[in-house]
């Protein structure tokens, strides 16, 4: 699974924020999530089979 | 209020900045060391403004959510609904034989009746039983055949029948239909590629234990003869040809190879196939027939890291996580075993084991394939009385591996296969290799 890369938007500083808060951020969401299960064959096909947990 | 999500894992960096992850969502961050800081100072004082990035970890990413939700119940239900009623795939494990040339010794079917294969008239009644079946199921939309063993290209006839007539099938029944294959390789000539490419092949998965004289001291065949050089000029094959797009490297790792899987690994960059293989490590562990000498998942995390990291510096792609479930083969409401004799069982691993059969295509049945062992989700209460933040991505673990170290018996299903620790420091590891150097 590769990381897709999206940068948050800084948002306008207001008044009361400290300025630890104020910085701009570097912050990013490296992956966004998915609002379902994510494995199992029964919604995607992809299985545990031939991931890490399963030996086989 | 929000609140820190239950599935939320984190990881450290040297410089002090967090990785965080939602297993559930998938959803990955990464803060600062600062920003970390004023993120739980927030939590603590929601009445004060928030950290600008607030708002990316709540609604879809769940890094952060609304106080007082209850995510485990959620998330069960969840499970039991994507499974239960959103099941459009069958996943047939097709045998058409138990046979293997191979000897390894760590084999999951060493000590079984490996039988005499597919008959042509098991065959044929197969065809029917699935034909049936998709009359019986309309939910059903997609097939994966996905031959499996013994070793499926010693009866290379079975496997070129079923192609065609699966295929047919899954025309008939408007399925969308792929092959795979889990082949030990040694047989996976150019002649085999060219016929599965035929058939919509999606996935081969083949296995190496280490460089070439650590792969024969461990897969070989009768006395002792090499198999490496077949296999890797058959994988070489592959990736320098387009009957498939990706080859599946399986690397086993136990206490007695794991030390030679990265000069394997160095071995595979160096042949410069790294762009057409996807490399996964396959744990050794104990079978019903087979005592494998126990190690601590500490080890096996930090040995899978080593292998992960020199994957890495060679140019392959690696996995930004470690994952046992939800949901494996065995629990889907849509699959199968099919073994050469006719028989169904839902698991592979417990290929030849008669107490592991559920059915079998001579017996008509409007029931789907059903083994109520494999429905025991009760097994997860308690990971969700323990709070794992794993569960997403675990489910429980292994049914099989559960039975095996509980004797076997019926209430061993109801058992879960916890592997806290290695989930733990393997997704702790992976995060740091995948997004640490990103800064």
């Amino acid at each position: 699974m590769e990381a897709t890369t999206k940068t948050v938007p800084n948002q306008v500083p207001t008044n009361n924020q400290s300025q630890l808060v104020n910085r701009p951020s570097p912050t990013v969401i490296l992956k966004e999530g998915k609002n379902e299960l994510r494995f199992g064959p029964v919604v995607t096909g992809q299985i545990a089979l031939g991931k890490d947990g399963c030996g086989y | 209020m929000l609140t820190t999500s239950v599935f939320c894992i984190k990881s450290q960096l040297d410089n002090g900045s967090v990785i965080l992850k939602n297993t559930k969502t998938g959803a990955v961050a990464k803060v600062s060391a600062s920003q970390y800081s004023s993120l739980e100072y927030w939590l603590g004082n929601q009445d004060e403004s928030k950290p600008n990035f607030v708002d990316s970890f709540s609604g879809i990413n769940e890094i952060l959510v609304n106080d007082g939700v209850d995510e485990f119940a959620n998330w069960q239900n969840k499970l039991l609904e994507t499974r239960n009623n959103r099941a459009r795939i069958f996943s047939l494990h097709f045998e058409p034989t138990l046979q293997c040339q191979l000897e390894c010794g760590y084999c999951v079917e060493n000590g079984i009746d490996c039988g005499v294969g597919m008959t042509d008239s098991t065959f044929q009644k197969s065809v029917g039983w699935f034909d049936q079946y998709c009359c019986n199921n309309q939910e059903v939309e997609v097939l994966r055949l996905i031959f499996f063993g013994g070793e499926p290209l010693l009866r290379k006839d079975v496997v070129k029948k079923a192609l065609v007539a699966y295929s047919q099938l899954a025309q008939k029944h408007q399925l969308e239909y792929m092959t795979e294959i889990i082949t030990n390789g040694e047989l996976l000539t150019e002649s085999v590629a060219k016929l599965l490419s035929r058939h919509n092949w999606k996935r081969v998965q083949i296995t190496l234990d280490g460089p070439r004289e650590v792969h024969d001291a461990r897969r070989h065949g009768k006395n002792n003869r090499p198999t490496f050089y077949n296999i890797w000029s058959n994988i070489l094959m592959l990736t320098g040809s387009d009957y498939i797009s990706t080859v599946d490297i399986r690397l086993s790792l136990d206490h007695l190879n794991a030390e030679y899987i990265p000069q394997l690994v160095e071995f595979m960059a160096r042949a410069g196939i790294q762009n057409r293989v996807r490399l996964s490590i396959g744990f050794i562990e104990s079978s019903f027939f087979t005592q494998i000498r126990e190690v601590e998942e500490k080890w096996q995390a930090e040995q899978a890291l080593k292998v992960w990291k020199c994957a890495r510096n060679n140019g392959f792609k690696i996995p930004d996580e470690y994952t046992t479930g939800p949901l494996c083969v065995a629990q889907a409401k849509h699959s199968a075993v099919l073994q050469p004799d006719g028989s169904l069982q839902k698991c592979f691993c417990t290929s030849g084991m008669s107490q592991y059969v559920f059915g079998n295509i001579f017996t008509e049945t409007s029931e789907y394939t059903r083994d109520k062992r494999y429905e025991n989700f009760q097994r997860l209460d308690d990971c969700v009385d323990e709070k794992c933040p794993y569960l997403p991505i675990c489910g429980g673990g292994c049914t099989y591996h559960a039975s095996v170290e509980d004797g076997g018996n019926t209430e061993s299903f109801s058992k879960r296969h916890c592997k806290k620790m290695l989930l733990h420091d393997l997704n702790a590891g992976l995060l740091r290799l995948s997004y640490g150097l990103q800064e």
